[in-house]
């Protein structure tokens, strides 16, 4: 067996009569260990951003907690690229194909490879979508027609929105969506970013906003205003969504922007006739787990149904920084313009 | 009944019918600019196709000589990818890379009937399919990394099947 370098002193460091005394077989002279100086502790702001990547680990309970793990070789990876199998097409391949994909299948296409990725990027895919699916539908509204819309910024967000009104296995899908259960606990470890009222005819509504935030997100600043006007992508509400609580009455919420939602739990409510919702928040994003107090919690009687929105769904309340129409009522609480951590 | 010489990347003439080979806009435009009478035996050079796909090509031409000419493409009209007729579905039943090989002939040799259904072929193959099946049906390259991978599935969130 070949001699492991080094291994000897590692041994003499711990090494102690108590050892020397109980082992099976006599233990010979041994040497100094020979000190080897401890690698310098270097306190967080010594470490560098960019030798660790924060990583979603699952726990054992289930709840997901955010870690540092020093980077993996990114280079090496790259590398790894380049050894991998398979052909590579002429961007032009993708480009004819591009125009008989259908709106379900964007995702999977855009996965294939970068050049079907950056087709996915462009303008014109868009416009065509646009123009297939939603062009002169009556069913879309107003604010997102775009027949004499040259807008560029966000071209790709108002066109998925419109088609969730206007193509047929998306409509499917929203109708699919609404009979089954919502799903209130995937909003935890989300940060509620804004939060508002609406009175309807018979029930309160009660808007929760959610963000889901990377902890150390860099904002990437473009260059310039021209450049990020003119970005296809652009999409604030990207990583948002919205829990829609409708109660029976009208319930006060405290102050919630910038807390972590860490707990949800829906029972039923005296009587059995409604839910009562049960939502605890805590300061800061890191480490929420199900053991945790919450610091703050909402207790919302009387639930009607609750529901959570993509940015994508036709019923998300997308205000473009302006209060709805059908919300400019004295008795609604006043939205804020903007959310509080944009 | 006159003839044509289309010679492939690989040097291989093949003599052709010339209203055949007048389904390629290309060639058809090309005798036309440069005058080609119907008696001369002319050898057009494709030098972006080759031999195995141009046999191909004219194979699915000669099939197709009669069909009336296709109406003009409308970029805002929804593309059907269901309508493919079951003689071209047979004959598109080659390797993956020879699909692809002949999009880029069609494309090349401005066939619209061939390149619509060889773009209708991928985009069905393409249904159901995660990205990584799609690649290893295809045998295409993956030249993304695993973040940008993720990134790439985060932001295409609104289409997945839930």
């Amino acid at each position: 067996m070949p001699k492991k370098k080094g291994h000897k002193n590692n041994l003499n460091a711990d090494f102690t009569i108590n050892d020397s005394a109980n082992a099976l077989k006599p233990v010979g002279k041994l040497r100094k260990s020979v000190e080897t100086a401890p690698p310098p502790e270097l306190s967080w702001d010594q470490l560098q951003d960019e030798e660790y990547d924060l990583v979603e680990e699952i726990n054992e309970d289930g709840t997901k907690s955010i870690i540092r793990k020093k980077k993996r070789n990114h280079s090496k990876c790259e590398n790894n690229i380049d050894d991998s199998p398979g052909i590579v097409y002429p961007e032009i391949v993708w480009y004819l194909i591009s125009k008989f994909i259908k709106p379900e299948d964007v995702g999977r296409f855009a996965g294939i490879n970068r050049s079907a990725y950056a087709i996915t990027k462009r303008e014109s895919f868009w416009r065509s979508l646009y123009n297939k699916y939603c062009e002169n539908k009556l069913k879309l509204p107003d604010r997102l027609r775009l027949e004499n819309s040259y807008k560029v910024y966000g071209l790709r967000q108002r066109v998925i929105r419109a088609l969730y009104h206007t193509y047929k296995v998306f409509n499917m899908k929203v109708a699919h969506q609404a009979t089954q259960d919502s799903k209130p606990h995937e909003l935890v470890k989300r940060r509620c970013v804004n939060v508002w009222f609406h009175k309807g005819v018979q029930y309160w509504s009660i808007y929760f906003k959610f963000k889901k935030l990377h902890p150390l997100e860099r904002f990437e600043m473009a260059t310039s205003l021209i450049e990020e006007l003119g970005r296809v992508d652009a999409n604030p509400e990207e990583n948002s969504q919205v829990l829609q609580v409708t109660c029976h009455n009208f319930y006060e919420v405290p102050p919630l922007m910038g807390m972590t939602l860490s707990s949800v739990s829906v029972v039923l409510s005296q009587g059995f006739r409604y839910h009562r919702l049960h939502l605890g928040f805590n300061t800061g994003s890191h480490n929420v787990s199900r053991d945790i107090l919450p610091e703050c919690t909402v207790i919302l009687d009387s639930v009607v149904s609750m529901v959570v929105l993509d940015w994508w769904h036709p019923l998300y309340p997308h205000f473009d920084n302006t209060v709805p129409y059908n919300m400019r009522d004295e008795e609604a609480l006043p939205v804020l313009k903007k959310d509080f951590f944009n | 009944m006159p003839n044509i010489k289309l010679q492939s990347s690989d040097n291989e003439v093949f003599a052709v019918d010339i209203e055949i080979a007048k389904c390629s806009v290309t060639i058809k435009t090309m005798l036309e600019d440069l005058g080609v009478d119907d008696e001369e035996e002319e050898v057009v050079p494709l030098p972006n196709v080759n031999s195995a796909i141009l046999k191909k090509v004219i194979q699915w031409a000669t099939y197709h000589k009669d069909d009336p000419p296709l109406p003009e493409d409308d970029e805002n009209k929804e593309k059907r990818t269901d309508d493919i007729s079951s003689w071209d579905a047979d004959f598109l039943k080659v390797d993956q890379g020879t699909l692809f090989e002949l999009i880029l002939a069609a494309n090349y040799l401005d066939i619209k009937g061939l390149l619509d259904v060889t773009c209708k072929t991928v985009a069905n193959m393409i249904k159901g399919k995660t990205p990584d099946e799609i690649r290893k049906t295809f045998n295409i390259k993956n030249d993304f990394t695993a973040a940008e991978e993720d990134q790439v599935r985060k932001e295409n969130e609104w289409c997945e099947e839930k």
